[in-house]
């Protein structure tokens, strides 16, 4: 099919990212495409989230099959920094003379980006895995670490052109940049939940985002909207709880905490409820293309079911199809 | 120690916790409550959290203290007995304030400034500022201005960064001073330092080969510029971390029932122990309550057909529309039953960390959001309780209060 190949899943922390991605990834196995699930490993010794998602263990540098149709792997900058090198130098002693010494490796890795840019040139090699005549994958979901993460991608060209302008790896940013800010090959897609903050800083990321100068293709994804919430209408104040026929009857039925705990989480949903409406009204107002995925409760029979009933769920938004579909 | 002696006793209160928590609503409710104690509290917030300005009745928050008005605290829910005090880390400008203290001379000042290392570079202190965050904390603690600091935390990939953000950055420092020596200019300038191994200029041209000479130039200088700050830096970070491990300070843990928000909490409270940074107490925060007993819930999780039967038996001659009604409040009920389940489970899974009953505190989901000041005085309404060894057993019998 034609179409992206690269979804990038970002977005503050607590919003259900990694499920997301994950259960997108799975989705998008059921439709026939063999998909590369990726994380970044910025942080060593931080052991990832994706593979509890699949009940598999920890994922490594090299992709693993977790679920069928779904292979994952974890981008360990380090090691993303000295195959690059190698690449350049092509002298395994030279590399090991100059860049294996403590102090030149902690220092190289503190160039300002260096180890984003070095996630990104591992999954930039993915991505070219899925050109036609490899078709190793189909399509590539990547988990990025945070919000500040990609927009330093997208600034990109600022840094190269500030502090890099010539070189081999000025040319390789370069070429980061362009996959990045194309709409045809890739969608950046930022994962919210509807409360006040998440939903804030959505959509000045979305904006932000527009204001710079070659703006990439961004969504927004409203995770975990509690649906089914039946219209009670206009619910009392604990205090005239009573005088409510309907809580009045439940209360004559089970008594008074009962009529209390019933009242307590309706007004909770209907809470839910307006905030879900406020802050979609907020993002819509935005014009980003937007996505709305339902809570799905999590499953006694573990992560890996989980993943499966969200993968129902994402592709019950339509989230999939939409995105896989290349710009007009 | 209860959370409200820690607000008497403390002088700074760190909130941590995995981002999107509620960290920020804690720090500022925590503030309110040190301002009730009397004691003269500055809340020191990291979030661009506008809401959170005008919940404290404040035009905006930016890197100077500003005064929260006394109406605000009253509103609360609290009589103002100190003060209290608010500002939000502007870390760029918290970086600019570093480098003008520190630079011994204007002219080392004006390189770093210009430098393009240190123009990105600084992006990446301001993207990710657990250093300026704690910086701007000893500034703050050093001024003396304040009984109490309460500190909101960055929402960093590991919140531990945040403790470990001093050492951190002088190892850095201190591995990149080996950068000055990669050209020949850096290297006459630090005449006395000898490097071992390949040749220098070997080594050099090797990297350069790859990252083009400029970044190289770029970063030869900007570290030369640094040489002379770092006596500073070494100093301030060893200040800083006495500063956290003492009895002066303490850590409060926020978190939800989010499977990971509360993996985020335990490594946390497990590096506290490790590290001695004194631990204050756990905030659990947006958790679905009940008051339901479990007798009644039986029949009704039963499933439908025995739920309006049930109703039938227990209401007979009800109106149709009442019955109808009532039928959908239950329907809700249960939906929201979902979300307690949920979180009684990731709860009761904090069991093995052993903390004092009187450290544990749970929050319940409110049927309000918390951005308005009344809504700030029933999160602390909600907080001044601790919860005991059975956050659930103590929030049931509790839930009645958040209705």
């Amino acid at each position: 099919m034609e179409g992206r190949r690269l979804l990038m899943f970002t977005g503050k922390g607590g919003c259900g990212r990694s499920a997301l991605a994950a259960a997108t990834a799975l989705s998008a196995a059921r439709e026939g495409q063999r998909v590369l699930l990726a994380e970044a490993a910025v942080r060593p010794e931080h052991p990832g989230r994706l593979h509890a998602l699949f009940g598999a263990p920890p994922l490594g540098s090299d992709p693993v099959h977790v679920a069928k149709g779904v292979w994952g792997v974890r981008i360990d900058a380090d090691a993303a920094l000295r195959d690059y090198v190698l690449g350049k130098i092509r002298f395994q002693a030279l590399y090991r003379a100059a860049f294996e010494r403590p102090s030149v490796r902690k220092t190289i890795a503190f160039f300002p980006g260096l180890r984003e840019l070095m996630v990104l040139w591992r999954l930039r090699a993915f991505e070219q895995e899925t050109s036609k005549r490899q078709r190793r994958w189909d399509l590539i979901v990547f988990d990025a670490p945070s919000t500040g993460f990609v927009l330093f991608l997208l600034q990109l060209p600022q840094v190269v052109v500030q502090i890099l302008r010539t070189g081999v790896f000025a040319r390789d940013a370069a070429e980061i940049y362009a996959l990045l800010s194309d709409p045809a090959r890739t969608q950046i897609l930022i994962v919210t939940i509807p409360e006040e903050l998440p939903a804030l800083e959505a959509r000045d990321f979305w904006q932000r985002l527009q204001s710079l100068p070659s703006p990439a293709s961004v969504g927004i994804v409203m995770n975990a909207v509690i649906e089914n919430i039946r219209d009670v209408g206009p619910l009392p104040s604990p205090l005239a709880a009573r005088h409510d026929p309907a809580l009045a009857a439940i209360e004559a039925a089970w008594g008074r905490d009962a009529r209390a705990a019933v009242l307590y989480a309706n007004r909770t949903l209907q809470r839910a409820q307006e905030a879900v409406h406020r802050h979609l009204g907020m993002l819509r107002d935005t014009q980003a293309p937007l996505w709305i995925v339902p809570f799905v409760p999590p499953s006694p029979r573990g992560e890996a079911a989980q993943t499966a009933l969200l993968a129902d769920a994402v592709r019950a938004a339509g989230l999939i199809t939409s995105v896989l579909e290349a710009p007009v | 120690m209860s959370l409200l002696s820690l607000l008497k006793e403390k002088r700074v209160v760190i909130c941590t916790g995995s981002g999107g928590v509620g960290k920020t609503t804690t720090s500022a409710a925590l503030a309110i409550q040190g301002a009730a104690l009397g004691r003269k509290t500055l809340v020191l917030t990291i979030d661009p959290a506008r809401r959170l300005a005008d919940a404290l009745g404040i035009a905006t928050l930016d890197h100077s203290p500003r005064r929260v008005p006394e109406a605000t605290l009253r509103a609360a829910g609290r009589g103002p007995h100190g003060t209290l005090d608010a500002m939000m880390l502007d870390a760029k400008a918290a970086l600019d304030d570093l480098v003008h203290r520190y630079a011994p001379s204007k002219r080392a000042r004006d390189t770093i400034l210009a430098n393009p290392i240190y123009r990105h570079g600084s992006r990446a202190l301001i993207e990710n500022p657990d250093y300026l965050a704690m910086e701007t904390v000893q500034s703050l603690e050093a001024e003396g201005n304040w009984d109490l600091l309460v500190v909101d935390t960055p929402p960093t990939r590991h919140a531990l960064d945040f403790f470990s953000a001093a050492r951190r950055m002088v190892e850095f420092l201190e591995r990149n001073r080996f950068l000055a020596l990669m050209t020949p200019r850096g290297r006459r300038s630090l005449v006395g330092e000898r490097v071992l191994g390949i040749g220098m200029e070997v080594l050099t041209k090797v990297i350069a080969r790859v990252t083009g000479s400029q970044l190289l130039d770029a970063a030869r200088d900007f570290f030369l510029a640094f040489e002379e700050m770092f006596e500073g830096f070494r100093e301030r970070a060893a200040r800083m971390d006495e500063l956290l491990r003492s009895d002066a300070a303490s850590a409060v843990i926020v978190t939800t029932p989010e499977p990971h928000a509360l993996a985020e909490a335990r490594l946390l409270h497990a590096a506290f122990i490790a590290e001695r940074i004194p631990f204050g107490a756990f905030i659990v925060n947006r958790v679905a309550t009940d008051a339901l007993p479990e007798s009644i819930l039986r029949t009704w999780s039963a499933g439908d057909p025995v739920r309006s039967k049930a109703l039938a038996q227990a209401l007979p001659g009800l109106a149709g529309n009442v019955r109808e009604r009532a039928s959908a409040l239950m329907d809700n009920y249960l939906l929201y039953r979902i979300l307690v389940e949920r979180d009684r489970n990731a709860l009761s899974g904090l069991a093995d960390l052993g903390i004092a009953p009187n450290r544990m505190h749970v929050v319940p989901l409110l049927d309000k959001e918390v951005v308005r000041v009344e809504g700030l005085r029933r999160f602390l309404r909600c907080l001044k309780k601790a919860s005991g060894s059975n956050p659930f057993a103590r929030m049931e019998r509790s839930a009645g209060d958040n209705g």
